[in-house]
């Protein structure tokens, strides 16, 4: 409303009587909405509160890597949405970033035939719902042999339409998370010693990474044992597998879907990525005379990797939020357990209010993350 | 020395150049050879399967359980109907083909630059969404009516991403004026409601749009469950949009909005004659890109119970005789969305390539 070249703008009654309008309708509207909620929930004879968390849930779940039984509280049942989401969230990240490198690599090559094959990917998975994608895997999943007929892969993994069986290893699972957490720690802190001390502890910091995850991975193999043998194959009793690991299909449909629709995208990303690096600057890498292997190593792909940064937070982002359509397929991720939760509860405010913090929160996490990546990794000037 | 000098000699033949980029160096004759021996593989059996074996016209779903049957693809002329209308009488069928080719023509009017001035464009918009809507829902000059609930199939997805994109253009221009506003009261209370929603799925904002407001406004307000998701998602829709245009708004010279202001003009005048505009003109591939998106993401309404595209294949297929042909009907459900949305995205990626879109403008 006023001006934007004056100096020093006076108070402006007209300014601030609108501002306190505006702020009064909104609260107001807003004050009157949960009003409205509330009396609605009365005259159904519901209490408003937060006091069901710590009732018993009576239904079970579909889908949980943590243990659960239908006579635990509310409160576990979003815990396990909100771990299931984040393990397809970041499986999908993971395997979307690698796949969708490669076709983003892929379509930029000099050979014309997997450029092609590239384009038609993203082109493909680009233009298709993903809901679609989900429900169609799904089908493809269920409608794979039972188990009697099941298709057997190098006699190890095994796909029927009770879902994937794939071999695992004898080992406590908190062992090996301890043992993949000394890992990156080791890593990490090496990393980050390795320009703070001098001489022989310099020295240290270049083995230590190595000395200690080895060891990590031995004491697990060694003392972490469930049972004589290493590997645990599945193998058919009766009418079920035992043995491995099983994925349901709704899990792994989602992950298929999800993977290869946000592999699309990365691989359009990637791409961008690799063409926006000057030319001029790879050919000054060639002049240096670094081999190709080196130009694309050290000049090529850390530069590629700083322009992309950005979008690709964004597109995890995109995929942790993906996540929600497993509903349409009956995974049961964050979305599914609270919508749930609301049919069987009846807590509506409270559950869409926990559920949205939730995704809040996991998508907030995962922008931060990205954005320090990228402070971490900017270049000055560049 | 001379010699070094001379240009390398460019075979331009492009039979030529394609066999040297496949079998150039040592590694791309290797990746070559497997993608040929991967397409040999592949592609003559795909052939069979989907046209040479296929069952194409056949109301007996009995003569694709034949062994040696391909692709059943009798499911889509037995069930097609269902795909694109639903479950819209037949007898009036008429009217939802006509009043889908009527949005399908609106889109692609506004592709063209003749109608991209502020009046043409809603016009155009408003004329071909009121015709669609008069066609589809009749109750006049003897045309029986037919209530929302019977829309269906690629008819209720065209519906739901014109109504979208209508009110949430006109949303996303508010939002964006709201949150450059300068009275930090209206500017934080824009940036806290579009970053909040920007950070949720949209699915959970749909089903909190038919689930939730239902209990937080009294009957008169909530409505029909179709229009609050569709309220819902021209909201999430105006969100995205008000970035992409606050996007356009940052590449404008400021001298813009101070010339116009020297020249006396109110900030309404302003904003609506010489800044967005621009804006629109800047944001325009991005804006397709936009579009793209969200005729994809219809497809979410499916979950929350409505027959769109996706519900209704399922359905097609859900029971009966055709439950084997999934794969057929999926894929012909997936081509009809890859046709629209790869020749907007097709556009929008020519737009963007074009020289100047701002010369355009009349």
């Amino acid at each position: 409303m006023l001006a934007p070249t004056r100096p020093q703008p006076p108070l402006n009654i007209r300014a601030i009587a609108l501002q306190t309008a505006i702020l009064g309708i909104v609260l107001f509207c807003g004050a009157w909405m949960i009003e409205n909620i509330l009396s609605n929930l009365e005259r159904l004879g519901m209490t408003a509160g937060f006091g069901f968390l710590e009732r018993g849930v009576g239904w079970d779940i579909g889908f949980t890597i943590i243990p659960f039984s239908p006579s635990d509280p509310y409160w576990r049942i979003f815990m396990i949405g909100v771990i299931n989401t984040l393990l397809v969230g970041l499986i999908c990240i993971v395997l979307a970033s690698l796949f969708g490198t490669f076709i983003g690599i892929a379509s930029i090559s000099t050979n014309p035939l997997l450029r092609l094959l590239a384009r038609g990917y993203v082109d493909v998975f680009r233009n298709v719902p993903l809901v679609l994608n989900a429900i169609f895997w799904y089908s493809v999943l269920t409608h794979l042999p039972p188990p009697k007929q099941a298709i057997s892969v190098l006699d190890s993994a095994i796909l029927s339409n009770r879902g994937i069986f794939l071999p695992s290893l004898n080992l406590a699972p908190w062992a090996v998370i301890t043992a993949a957490l000394v890992c990156i720690g080791s890593l990490v802190a090496s990393n980050i010693l390795r320009n703070r001390v001098e001489g022989q502890a310099r020295t240290m910091t270049t083995w230590l990474p190595l000395i200690i995850p080895v060891a990590a991975i031995m004491a697990v193999l060694l003392f972490a044992r469930t049972a004589p043998e290493l590997v645990s194959l599945p193998t058919l009793k009766g009418l079920r597998f035992v043995g491995g690991i099983a994925i349901p299909p709704e899990f792994a449909g989602l992950v298929i879907a999800i993977t290869l629709f946000s592999s699309a995208y990365i691989a359009e990303i990637v791409r961008a990525g690799f063409l926006a690096v000057s030319r001029g600057t790879l050919e000054a890498a060639r002049a240096l005379g670094l081999r190709p292997m080196q130009v694309m190593r050290k000049v090529h792909i850390p530069l590629a990797l700083r322009t992309a940064l950005p979008s690709l937070g964004n597109q995890y982002v995109y995929t942790m939020k993906a996540t929600s359509v497993g509903i349409a397929i009956g995974f049961t991720d964050l979305f599914m357990v609270s919508s749930t939760a609301i049919n069987q509860s009846g807590q509506v405010i409270e559950i869409m209010l926990i559920m949205m913090c939730c995704y809040a929160f996991i998508n907030y996490t995962l922008t931060r993350l990205v954005n320090l990546a990228n402070d971490r990794l900017k270049l000055k000037g560049y | 020395m001379t010699d070094m000098l001379r240009p390398p000699i460019v075979d331009s033949s492009p039979l030529k150049r394609l066999f040297q980029g496949m079998f150039g160096t040592p590694l791309n004759a290797a990746i070559s050879l497997v993608i040929l021996g991967f397409l040999i593989w592949l592609v003559p059996g795909f052939l069979r399967w989907a046209i040479i074996d296929a069952v194409w016209t056949s109301n007996d779903p009995e003569l694709c359980r034949a062994p040696d049957a391909g692709a059943c693809w009798a499911v889509i002329k037995a069930r097609g109907r269902l795909i694109f209308f639903g479950v819209y009488p037949i007898e009036e069928q008429w009217r939802a083909i006509l009043a889908s080719i009527v949005m399908i023509l609106t889109v692609i009017l506004s592709c063209v630059p003749w109608f991209w001035t502020a009046r043409r464009i809603i016009t155009t918009w408003l004329v071909g969404f009121t015709t669609y809507v008069l066609l589809m829902r009749g109750g006049f000059a003897g045309l029986d009516y037919v209530g929302t609930s019977s829309w269906g199939g690629l008819a209720l997805t065209l519906f739901i991403f014109a109504a979208v994109t209508i009110a949430g253009m006109p949303l996303a221009i508010l939002l964006v004026l709201a949150r450059r506003s300068e009275l930090p009261v209206v500017r934080s209370l824009a940036a806290f409601a579009i970053d909040l929603t920007r950070s949720f799925p949209l699915l959970t904002i749909l089903f909190a749009a038919a689930v939730i407001l239902p209990l937080a406004l009294p009957e008169w307000l909530s409505g029909d469950k179709l229009f609050r998701v569709i309220a819902a998602f021209a909201f999430f829709f105006g969100c995205y949009q008000s970035e992409i245009l606050r996007g356009g708004y940052q590449s404008i010279d400021k001298g813009q909005s101070e010339a116009a202001a020297a020249l006396g003009l109110s900030y309404w005048q302003r904003e609506f004659l010489v800044l967005l505009p621009q804006v629109f003109s800047r944001a325009l591939p991005p804006t397709i890109n936009q579009f793209v998106i969200t005729f994809k993401e219809t497809s979410i309404v499916s979950i929350i119970g409505f027959f769109d595209i996706i519900a209704s294949t399922n359905a097609a297929i859900g029971r009966g005789d055709w439950v084997p042909y999934f794969v057929e009907a999926y894929i012909f459900a997936g081509m009809i969305f890859f046709v629209f949305v790869f020749a907007l995205s097709k556009y929008g990626g020519y737009l963007e390539r074009r020289p100047s879109v701002v010369g355009q403008q009349r």
